[in-house]
């Protein structure tokens, strides 16, 4: 006995969403609350900017120096958390990263802002790295 | 169909469960670092302090196992100049297992310094005590 279960989908009994599970010794935590809900890479060079990898993101929309991800699925609120980094400034994951500054701002429950500058206080291309956490809604 | 309804998964012996190929974040917070600190929504924090000008010290309700676990920073940027948010320098003290201090900066020509923003993130990763 392996001690594992092979399913396809889990659902809380009393409530879909609320899976308790165990994450240390004797400490527990709600499944949900820390699953990525959406994350996303993208280059601000690219006219429209689109996402090399997503997941949990419908589009992006281009803001004029600022790129709009938009969530597939809307959040429970606008308190939720988004985390954002800056890589090089060419499309090619491998290269040095270059000085970024990305910022992120939370725009309504199915968006996040986010706008890149470089030590100059100039908008700046760079590749994006966003991940989204909080309750869906 | 291949669908389990269960309240809590623990594995064999009771202990940590192991989510294929996956990690769950095991902190978050959104809060306002402007005038009295105020969190907006948090996983796995006791409490957050106000050290000073763009100093903040996250405390923990579990603590992570060791402190080999990773953080991640989000910002908003002012209208009066770029945010930078980080892990702290050399006036910030090192992360525990139970706490952590995060820096919040200015990057301006004559404005330049610590500052208290109105929207930071900041995620954790890693296993738990």
């Amino acid at each position: 006995m392996t001690g594992i279960i092979k399913v396809n989908e889990l659902q809380g009994r009393s409530t879909a969403k609320n899976i308790t599970v165990t994450v240390g010794p004797t400490t527990t935590m709600p499944l949900e609350k820390g699953i990525v809900k959406a994350w996303v890479y993208f280059f601000t060079v690219d006219n429209p900017p689109n996402p090399d990898g997503s997941f949990g993101v419908s589009s992006l929309t281009d803001n004029t120096q600022e790129v709009e991800v938009n969530l597939t699925s809307a959040m429970s609120n606008v308190y939720y958390c988004p985390v954002a980094g800056g890589g090089g400034s060419t499309n090619d994951p491998t290269t040095n990263p270059s000085n970024r500054s990305l910022a992120v701002i939370v725009m309504s429950t199915t968006k996040v802002d986010s706008e890149v500058y470089g030590t100059d206080n100039n908008p700046k291309e760079c590749q994006c790295h966003i991940a989204v956490l909080g309750d869906l809604a | 169909m291949s669908q389990l309804n269960i309240d809590t998964i623990q594995n064999r012996s009771g202990g940590t469960v192991t989510l294929t190929k996956q990690s769950a974040a095991k902190m978050y917070i959104n809060f306002n670092g402007t005038g009295t600190v105020a969190i907006r929504d948090d996983l796995n924090i006791s409490s957050l302090v106000d050290l000073g000008p763009g100093d903040y010290q996250l405390n923990y309700t579990t603590s992570f196992l060791n402190i080999n676990y990773v953080m991640n920073y989000g910002q908003k940027n002012e209208t009066s100049g770029r945010i930078q948010v980080n892990g702290g320098g050399a006036n910030q003290a090192d992360p525990t297992t139970s706490r952590s201090e995060i820096m919040a900066y200015r990057e301006h020509s004559s404005l330049a310094g610590s500052f208290d923003p109105q929207f930071i993130y900041v995620t954790g990763y890693g296993d738990l005590a």
